[in-house]
């Protein structure tokens, strides 16, 4: 896929995400609806993208390719990749309206879907400022990341969205099914963090549902 | 807790044609996408079944319209904690033992409406305190503010997260 090293995107920085565990090659389930991330992250989720401070065994993410992180509209702020750093584990947005994160789950074109019925996200900062506070989530699939069909899964307004923890998670969050398995998962910001400003701070983000694996596995 | 989201259906100036609240079953969510209708979640600590109304402003967002005690409390408190003019007036009450009860009053109801949800009592009560409140500070001397504009300050904190403070 062209937008996973870059090429045709010069607006955009991607990293890559980590292999998920499970059976291989079976539709998995995962309900993560009573999961608290902020003590013990699920250990069988098959998607756990960032994991800062958590001790559950991982494959890292930038060694498979398996999902590709975009930051789309603009020029990038810090590199994507420091969403997965399980040391420093901040990352955020360049400035502006419409700012978002796109999940590729498949940009080796193995078949990958998802079909999301919960998330979690999590903060990315050491501090309760700059908390993400209205958006939007989609999903949506297509060609590759420039060229998608989306339906919006839900739509958030809410200054106390996340916790004001170092690196505070939000609350089980549910999702809108969409009407078919999808290949990404956008956040596209619709107004200003909790400190008036056109970023997003994000660590982590979990997400359960039904996971289609594709030729490869998950 | 877990945050479930409402199907709501606007019309093209914003105002709300219907809404489905979260446990309202009958539709999938095609069936709701096919109506024009738009998951939004509702806000942690807002019961959804106290939803006044909601509205899309033209940029996108949509704003919910919920009950004078729902409010952001917590961020209202962290607000008045920290400003100085606040301060000021708790400082006055160590020397004013009227003003002392009083702003601890106000406190004990604000606390009550920052722990574990609110309710409409908590909210009558926190309006009644500020009457008391508002009467001891107007009443008191300080040495950096006057009384007024103690008052107003705290008004106008209380204002920008859309609190009404007056019993009316």
């Amino acid at each position: 896929m062209a937008g996973v090293s870059g090429e045709g995107f010069a607006d955009r920085k991607t990293t890559s995400m980590f292999r998920v565990r499970g059976p291989e090659h079976v539709a998995t389930s995962v309900d993560i609806s009573g999961a608290d991330p902020a003590t013990n992250i699920p250990k069988d989720i098959p998607y756990q993208i960032g994991s800062k401070n958590e001790s559950v065994a991982w494959i890292n993410p930038t060694m498979t390719g398996d999902i590709v992180i975009h930051e789309i509209v603009g020029p990038s702020g810090n590199d994507p990749s420091k969403m997965l750093d399980r040391t420093s584990g901040e990352y955020f947005t360049a400035e502006g309206l419409g700012r978002a994160i796109v999940f590729d789950f498949d940009p080796k074109g193995e078949g990958r879907r998802i079909l999301p019925d919960g998330c979690f996200f999590q903060h990315g900062r050491e501090n309760r400022f700059r908390r993400i506070r209205s958006f939007s989530i989609y999903g949506s699939n297509g060609t590759d990341v420039d060229n998608t069909t989306s339906q919006l899964l839900v739509m958030v307004d809410d200054s106390g969205f996340l916790s004001e923890a170092a690196f505070g998670w939000s609350e089980y969050t549910a999702l809108a099914p969409p009407s078919e398995p999808v290949r990404f998962i956008e956040i596209h910001m619709d107004g200003p963090n909790t400190s008036g400003l056109l970023q997003i701070y994000c660590s982590g983000f979990l997400v359960g549902g039904q996971i289609f694996p594709g030729s490869q596995g998950y | 807790m877990s945050k479930p989201f409402a199907w709501f259906k606007f019309d093209k100036n914003g105002a709300e044609i219907d809404r489905y609240l979260p446990g309202q079953a009958g539709l999938s969510a095609n069936d709701h996408r096919a109506a024009g209708r738009i998951p939004v979640s509702i806000p942690r600590g807002y019961p959804y079944d106290e939803l006044i109304s909601a509205r899309r402003n033209p940029d996108g967002r949509v704003v919910m319209e919920w009950p004078a005690y729902l409010r952001d409390w917590v961020r209202f408190w962290r607000a008045i904690s920290g400003e100085p003019m606040y301060k000021e007036a708790i400082a006055g009450g160590r020397v004013s033992p009227p003003l002392g009860l009083s702003i601890s009053l106000f406190a004990l109801a604000l606390t009550a409406l920052k722990t574990d949800g609110a309710t409409p009592e908590e909210f009558t009560r926190l309006q009644q305190l500020w009457e008391v409140l508002r009467a001891d500070i107007l009443a008191g001397t300080f040495p950096q503010s006057a009384p007024q504009e103690i008052v107003d300050r705290l008004l106008a904190i209380a204002t920008s997260l859309n609190i009404n403070l007056e019993a009316g």
